[in-house]
C-alpha cells in the first residue's frame, strides 16, 4: 500500500511541476505597447517598418523595427542570431521575448511568408 | 476530369465496401475484398493522373502551376506530388489504399475490421476531395511557380512519404481493435497481427520523424535537428502514443485485463494522427510555427473526421467495456508488468504535456487572445520524464514476467551511469539534469544488452532499446553540450574557434548563376555552405558547412553581408548620373512582351570612364510572379549592372550596380560557428530505433 501512496505522491509532485512549468512559459500575443509595459515573454506580430533604418547587425544582434500593422506603432527589436532566412519576403514577422530599456530582447523570430510550402502567387 | 472521376470511384468502392463487408456473409465478403482493390487501383490512377499532369507541364491546373515549373528536374517534379495539402493528402489515401490492398489479400482482418477500414478509406477521400488537386487554375499561366527552393532537397523526395507511411499503417492497429470490439471478440488472439502493422507504422513514423530531424540540421532556418515546432510535435505525439500501444500490447499478452489500454492506445495513436493534421493543416497555428501551411478550408472537415473517428472509438470501447476480459494487471510490483506499465504512464504524460503545450495557440485562440507556450517547456517537463523512462526500462528488462525474478545485478549499471556523466562533462554540459540523462541513457543501454543475453528481450526490441538510450545520450551531448560564437571572418585568415583552426576561404558562384558557396577549411578540411540564390541573385534559401567528425560536428553558418557594395541609382532619359567610378546615361529603353506573359524591358544605357564610352543592354524579363534581371558586366567586369525598374512612361529606369564577381567574392563575412558535440551518435541511435522496430515487426 505505502509504494501505491508514494507513486501517487510522486506523480502529483511532477503534475504540479509540470502545471507550474506551463504557466511560466505561456507567452502570450500582445500588441507593441502592451509588450513594452509586459514584464515576462510575449509575442508581438508586426511588420518591417518602412520608415526606419535598414535591417542590420550589431555586434551578435539583428536589429530591425517592427511596426503594428493595425495602430502604425514601432518598436525596435534586438534579435540574438543571425538575420533568418526569407525575411525579405516576409508577409508578417512574429518576435517572441521580452522587451528590455529601449528594444524589445527577441530569443525567436518566426517569419511568415504565406507559408514555407504555398509560395507568393 | 481522370482525376475526379478516379477519386469519385474510389469514395463509391470505398462505401461499396463497407457495405459489402457490413452484410458479413461469405459471398458479400469476396466481393467487398474485389471492391477494396478496386478502390486501390482507383486511387492509384488517380495519383498516377496527378504525376502525368505534372509531368506534361499542365500549368491550367491550379496544383500543378503552384509547385512545379517547367525548370524543375525530374525529382523535384517528382517531389512536387506531395509538395502541397492536395497532393500530400492523395499520398495519404494511396498508402492507406495499398495497406487496405495488403489486407485484403492476406484475409488476417475479419470482415467488420474490412469494413471501418473501408470506412477510413472513404473519410480520406473525401478530404482529398474537399480539397482537390484536379482544380483548374484560375487564369493560364506559361510556367509555374516551381517548388519551394527550401523544398528543393533530395530528402524532399524521401521525408514525406515515410512520414505518410507511418501515419496511414497507425489505422491498422485501430481496425484491428475496433474489429476485436465490434465482434465482441474475446481472448486476444488479434494481439499478434495488430503488433505487427503497429511495429511498422511505428518504425515508419519515428524515421520520417528522425529524416526531418536531420534535414532540418542542415538546412538554416528551421531551428536545428528539434525545435519543439508544432509540425515537429504533431507527429511526435502519436509516436510516442504508438510507442504506448506497442508496450501495454506486450503486458496484455501476458495479463489480458490490460487489453482495455491497448484499445485506448490504439484509439488515440489514430485520433492523434488526425488531429496533429488538422493543427498543422487548418492554419490555427499559422503564427506559431516555423512550417505550418497557410490557412485553408479544410480545417473544419479533418477537425469532423478527427472527431468522428476518437468518438466512435471511445463509445464503442465503453459499450463493450463490460464484456473485456477483467483480472490483474501485474501480480507483483517487482513484476515487469508492473513496471512496463509505469513506463507506459511516463509516456502517457509525455504525450499529454507535448500535446497541451502544441494545443495551445488553439485552446488560448478559442476561450480569447492566443498564446503558446515557449520552447523550454517542453524541455523542462520532458527531460525529468526521459530520465525517469530510462530508468523504468533499466529496471523493466532486468526483471522477468510473473514474479519478478532478477535476471541481473544493477552494479555494473552504476559504472556505465559514471561513464555516462562523464562523457556528458567532457562535452561541456555542467547542468545537473542532463548529466543525470547522459548517465541514466548508458545505465538503460548496459541493462537492454544484458537482458538481451539472458534472453530477457528480442533482437529487434534490444537494437531498438540502445538506440534510444543512444539517441538521447546523443540530444545531451550534442544539444547541452553545444557551444556557439560567432565574428566577421576575413578571407584567408585563420581563427582558432573551440580548438578547431577555421579559415574562411571566399564565395564561390556557380556558372548558373543559381547557386553560390560560401568555403570553409575547418582543421585542414574544405567545406561549403550552400546558398540557393533566385534569378535576381537575391537569397533563395541557405545551407550551413558542416565539417563532420568523430568527436562532433562544426557546423558554420554564413551571414549574407549588410552592406555588399551594392547601389541602386535612377537614371533619367538623356541625362548623366555619376558614381566614384563611372559616368551613367540611360538612352532609351524598348518594351516588347515575352512568352512567360509578362513584358521584357531592354534598357540602353551609356557608360563611361572618362575616356572610353561603353553601351549596356540591360533587360528586365515580366513574368507574373515579379522579374529577373541578370546583371551585365561593364569595363571587363569591373562593375555589373542589373535594370531594377522602369516607369510606365519609359522616361526613367532604376539599375543596381554590383561590384565585380571577384570582389564580391573576397568580402568578409560574418560566421557563426557552432560545435555539435557526438552528433553523429544522434544519427545512428535513431537508426537503430528503426531499424530495430522494423526488425521486431517480423512474425
Amino acid at each position: 500500500m505505502n509504494r501505491k501512496v508514494l507513486l501517487g505522491v510522486l506523480l502529483l509532485a511532477f503534475v504540479a511541476y509540470a502545471g507550474w512549468s506551463f504557466m511560466d512559459a505561456v507567452t502570450p500575443y500582445v500588441g507593441i505597447a502592451e509588450a513594452q509595459k509586459s514584464t515576462s515573454n510575449v509575442q508581438v506580430k508586426g511588420l518591417l517598418a518602412a520608415n526606419a533604418p535598414a535591417p542590420h547587425m550589431e555586434g551578435d544582434n539583428f536589429v530591425f523595427t517592427l511596426q503594428d500593422e493595425d495602430t502604425g506603432e514601432t518598436m525596435l527589436v534586438h534579435y540574438h542570431g543571425m538575420k533568418p532566412d526569407q525575411f525579405d519576403e516576409a508577409h508578417h514577422i512574429v518576435a517572441i521575448g521580452k522587451y528590455r530599456d529601449t528594444a524589445f530582447e527577441a530569443d525567436k523570430l518566426l517569419i511568415k511568408c504565406p507559408s514555407k510550402y504555398e509560395q507568393q502567387k | 476530369m481522370v482525376g475526379v472521376i478516379s477519386l469519385a470511384l474510389t469514395l463509391a468502392l470505398s462505401l461499396a465496401a463497407v457495405l459489402s463487408f457490413a452484410a458479413q456473409s461469405e459471398r458479400t465478403v469476396r466481393w467487398g475484398r474485389f471492391l477494396t482493390m478496386g478502390a486501390f487501383l482507383t486511387a492509384l490512377l488517380a495519383s498516377i493522373y496527378l504525376l502525368v499532369l505534372i509531368f506534361q507541364n499542365r500549368f491550367d491546373i491550379a496544383y500543378v502551376a503552384s509547385y512545379s515549373s517547367k525548370e524543375l528536374t525530374a525529382m523535384y517534379k517528382f517531389s512536387a506530388f506531395w509538395a502541397g495539402q492536395q497532393g500530400s493528402f492523395l499520398l495519404w489515401l494511396l498508402i492507406h489504399g495499398t495497406a487496405g490492398l495488403c489486407l485484403a489479400v492476406k484475409k488476417d482482418l475479419s470482415a467488420a475490421g474490412m469494413a471501418v477500414y473501408m470506412a477510413l478509406m472513404a473519410l480520406l477521400t473525401v478530404l482529398v476531395m474537399a480539397k482537390s488537386p484536379f482544380v483548374p487554375s484560375e487564369n493560364v499561366v506559361e510556367n509555374g511557380v516551381g517548388l519551394n527552393p527550401l523544398l528543393q532537397d533530395p530528402w524532399m523526395a524521401v521525408h514525406p512519404p515515410i512520414i505518410f507511411i507511418g501515419y496511414a499503417l497507425l489505422a491498422v492497429p485501430l481496425v484491428y481493435s475496433a474489429a476485436a470490439l465490434l465482434t465482441g471478440q474475446k481472448g486476444k488472439d488479434w494481439l499478434p497481427a495488430a503488433r505487427h502493422w503497429a511495429l511498422i507504422g511505428w518504425g515508419f513514423l519515428g524515421a520520417g520523424i528522425f529524416i526531418g530531424g536531420y534535414w532540418a540540421y542542415k538546412v538554416l532556418g528551421w531551428g536545428g535537428f528539434w525545435g519543439w515546432d508544432p509540425v515537429e510535435n504533431s507527429s511526435l505525439v502519436p509516436w510516442l502514443v504508438a510507442g504506448i500501444f506497442v508496450h501495454v500490447l506486450r503486458v496484455a499478452q501476458i495479463r489480458e485485463a490490460a487489453i482495455t489500454m491497448v484499445h485506448l492506445a490504439g484509439i488515440f495513436a489514430y485520433a492523434l494522427v488526425l488531429y496533429g493534421t488538422f493543427l498543422t493543416r487548418s492554419g490555427i497555428l499559422g503564427d506559431f510555427s516555423v512550417h505550418s501551411f497557410a490557412g485553408t478550408s479544410i480545417g473544419m472537415t479533418i477537425a469532423v473526421v478527427n472527431g468522428v473517428v476518437l468518438l466512435a472509438g471511445l463509445l464503442l470501447l465503453l459499450v463493450r467495456a463490460k464484456s473485456l476480459p477483467q483480472g490483474e494487471y501485474y501480480p507483483a510490483y517487482g513484476s515487469r508488468e508492473f513496471i512496463m506499465l509505469l513506463g507506459a504512464l511516463l509516456l502517457v504524460f509525455m504525450s499529454a504535456i507535448i500535446f497541451l503545450g502544441m494545443s495551445m495557440p488553439l485552446f488560448t485562440q478559442l476561450i480569447g487572445k492566443p498564446a503558446a507556450v515557449s520552447t523550454d517547456f517542453y524541455v523542462r517537463t520532458t527531460m525529468p520524464l526521459a530520465i525517469a523512462m530510462l530508468l523504468t526500462i533499466s529496471c523493466a528488462l532486468l526483471r522477468g514476467y510473473g514474479e519478478g525474478k532478477v535476471l541481473a545485478g544493477g552494479m555494473p549499471l552504476v559504472a556505465l551511469g559514471l561513464l555516462g556523466a562523464g562523457c556528458g562533462y567532457a562535452a561541456g554540459v555542467r547542468q545537473f539534469l542532463p548529466l543525470l540523462l547522459a548517465a541514466v541513457s548508458l545505465m538503460a543501454l548496459g541493462a537492454t544488452v544484458i537482458s538481451w543475453r539472458r534472453h530477457g528481450i528480442n533482437m529487434g526490441g534490444m537494437v531498438a532499446h540502445v538506440g534510444l538510450a543512444i539517441s538521447l545520450l546523443a540530444m545531451v551531448l550534442a544539444g547541452s553540450g553545444s557551444q556557439s560564437y560567432s565574428r566577421e571572418m576575413v578571407v584567408g585568415e585563420s581563427y582558432d574557434v573551440f580548438g578547431h583552426e577555421v579559415t574562411f576561404m571566399g564565395q564561390d558562384f556557380l556558372e548558373s548563376g543559381r547557386e553560390k558557396y560560401y568555403v570553409y577549411q575547418v582543421d585542414g578540411q574544405e567545406v561549403k555552405a550552400l546558398t540557393k540564390l533566385r534569378a535576381n541573385g537575391e537569397d533563395a534559401a541557405r545551407e550551413p558547412a558542416i565539417a563532420k567528425g568523430l568527436g562532433g560536428d562544426v557546423y558554420l553558418a554564413p551571414t549574407p553581408p549588410q552592406d555588399n557594395g551594392r547601389m541602386e541609382m535612377v537614371l533619367k532619359q538623356g541625362r548623366m548620373s555619376m558614381d566614384e567610378d563611372f559616368a551613367y546615361r540611360f538612352e532609351k529603353a524598348r518594351v516588347e512582351k515575352n512568352d512567360e506573359g509578362g513584358m521584357t524591358v531592354t534598357a540602353d544605357v551609356a557608360i563611361t570612364d572618362g575616356n572610353t564610352v561603353e553601351h549596356a543592354d540591360l533587360v528586365l524579363t515580366g513574368t507574373h510572379d515579379g522579374g529577373t534581371a541578370k546583371p551585365v558586366e561593364i569595363f571587363g567586369g569591373q562593375k555589373r549592372l542589373r535594370l531594377t525598374g522602369v516607369t510606365q512612361n519609359q522616361k526613367q529606369i532604376r539599375i543596381e550596380s554590383m561590384p565585380s564577381v571577384e570582389t564580391e567574392s573576397r568580402q568578409p563575412i560574418t560566421t557563426s560557428v557552432s560545435v555539435k558535440p557526438c552528433i553523429w551518435l544522434l544519427w545512428l541511435g535513431s537508426i537503430l530505433v528503426c531499424a530495430g522496430t522494423l526488425w521486431a515487426a517480423k512474425r
